[in-house]
């Protein structure tokens, strides 16, 4: 099993979607939109005991998995005695000079006089805001583009196991995980484009939340003969994604480059991050929601056997499960028909001239009146300051709604 | 499925059958040719599928801490989600 970027793993040689994950024996549903596949670091390893991987299937497992099956194993609680464990940890970014954090704190104790009900409850959370200060060169149209991200990630991750044995044969067990991932991305670009006398920046805003969320119901019964075990499942992902925003403005300033370094090419542009030089160009808002629900129930039967002294077991059992998914996209452009002030009228402080070790200065950034602002008036239940009610009031006379480039709703039942 | 030992080989062997039903509903948006929204027809269709999936996995103990392993078995792949729906994909140039 090889992992590779980002929770994205390959067994045997196949990619990802070739896969299926499973929590505590059955399949969860992807978070992510399109794909089927779930990114292992959707679960906290924190939240896990233990990881299975079969590279072979046996007729007991899921058949749709070319390459493999994963099954990751939540915690339960294993001793008579109390045990608490916490952990914490932080660190600092250097970048964009802040700090990120990491806890996890667990109880887990088996009680009664015999230890026969188990209860584990684990929880865990990671913030973590980081940066990147990335140049991209596209040789052939002679352009550059500086590109300043900011990213603030999240990951929450609640999980409990209750169990009862009623003696060493029969036992039930519920099991619950919780999980959600945050991810909020600045990105703020300049595209320098000296065929066309050009330069244009902009400024990106997203978040996106992906959730999953498992709870099992089941028991093992062992009787002389046979034993039976059956389980009710019910999991959900949802990936939504209630704002990617990117408004662009553009300036007539014309521009050079210069690759004698390669790796950091000299731009030279006369006012380049002077914000009276712009105009606005477009605008597009776009939101996402997929969601993704399994109900499955099973139940596997077996009968073991002796054979001149050597073990048999013949196994039988039946699942069911219900599927729905279903992905909605909205996305709108905006251009200007009328007057709208140059860029100096949003933009805010600081001046941020550290960019890749302070070789470029990328001048007064805009951001958070302009873009928030249109998203508080679509965000029911978030409070509109007033002064970005009535910015955005200008703005939005001055705007006229140009079309639905794309609008795609799809649900599919499995 | 079964699984049988037979002194320091286990074979573990048996049939899967699978059955999926597929309903999906989406829309299809009509652009017309000046670049407007036209109309959105809703879209809606099943489809089925399944397969037989035979099995069989055999480990031999070589030694106390060796075994040798091999395997033979049918799966198969679902397609993603927009590869169910009908759909298709317009871009408009945005400047």
């Amino acid at each position: 099993m090889t992992r590779e970027k980002a929770g994205m793993y390959f067994i045997r040689g196949m990619a990802p979607q070739f896969t299926n994950v499973n929590v505590n024996g059955e399949q969860i549903p992807s978070p992510e939109a399109d794909v089927r596949y779930v990114a292992l670091d959707a679960v906290p390893s924190d939240q896990l005991a233990s990881i299975e991987v079969n590279k072979s299937l046996t007729p007991d497992m899921d058949g749709d998995a070319v390459g493999g099956s994963v099954n990751l194993i939540t915690r339960s609680a294993q001793s008579k005695t109390a045990k608490i464990s916490s952990s914490f940890a932080g660190g600092y970014n250097n970048l964009i000079k802040r700090g990120n954090i990491q806890g996890q704190l667990q109880y887990g104790q088996r009680l009664g006089k015999n230890g026969k009900t188990g209860v584990l409850i684990n929880s865990s959370y990671y913030h973590n805001d980081l940066g990147s200060d990335n140049l991209e060169r596209s040789p052939q149209d002679n352009e550059v583009e500086l590109r300043d991200y900011e990213l603030t990630r999240t990951r929450l991750g609640l999980s409990g196991t209750f169990d009862h044995r009623f003696n060493t044969n029969h036992e039930i067990y519920l099991r619950v995980l919780y999980n959600r991932f945050t991810d909020r991305e600045w990105r703020r670009r300049y595209v320098f484009k000296p065929e066309d006398d050009e330069i244009e920046k902009l400024t990106k805003d997203r978040f996106e939340a992906q959730s999953i969320t498992t709870v099992n119901l089941g028991a093992k019964h062992t009787f002389n003969k046979f034993f039976l075990n059956y389980e009710l499942q019910y999991s959900y992902g949802e990936q939504n994604t209630p704002y990617d925003n990117e408004i662009g403005f553009i300036a007539g300033i014309p521009s050079s480059l210069n690759y004698d370094n390669p790796k950091y090419p000299a731009i030279n542009a006369p006012g380049f991050n002077d914000n009276t030089q712009y105009e606005f160009d477009e605008a597009g808002f776009g939101n996402t929601l997929a969601k993704d629900r399994n109900l499955t129930a099973k139940f596997d039967l077996g009968i073991p056997y002796k054979l001149n002294n050597n073990n048999g077991l013949i196994k039988f059992g039946m699942k069911l499960r219900r599927k729905e998914k279903s992905f909605a996209i909205t996305q709108d452009y905006y251009s200007a028909i009328a007057d709208i002030p140059t860029l100096d009228a949003f933009d805010e402080n600081p001046v941020k001239s550290s960019f890749l070790d302070g070789r470029y200065d990328l001048g007064r950034l805009y951001q958070s009146v302009l873009l928030s602002g249109i998203l508080m008036q679509t965000l029911p239940g978030l409070k509109l300051n007033w002064k970005i009610k009535r910015l955005m009031k200008r703005w939005k006379h001055m705007m006229q709604k140009k079309m639905y480039t794309r609008l795609y709703y799809g649900k599919t039942t499995i | 499925m079964a699984r049988q030992q037979f002194k320091k080989a286990t074979l573990v062997a048996g049939i899967r059958y699978e059955r999926t039903k597929v309903t999906y509903q989406s829309k299809d948006v009509i652009i017309d040719g000046a670049g407007d929204l036209q109309s959105i027809i809703p879209v809606s269709g099943s489809s089925h599928y399944d397969f037989i999936l035979p099995q069989a996995n055999l480990r031999y103990q070589l030694g106390k801490n060796t075994n040798l392993r091999a395997a033979a078995g049918f799966s198969y792949a679902r397609p993603n989600f927009s590869e169910i729906v009908p759909a298709r994909r317009s871009t408009r140039k945005t400047r």
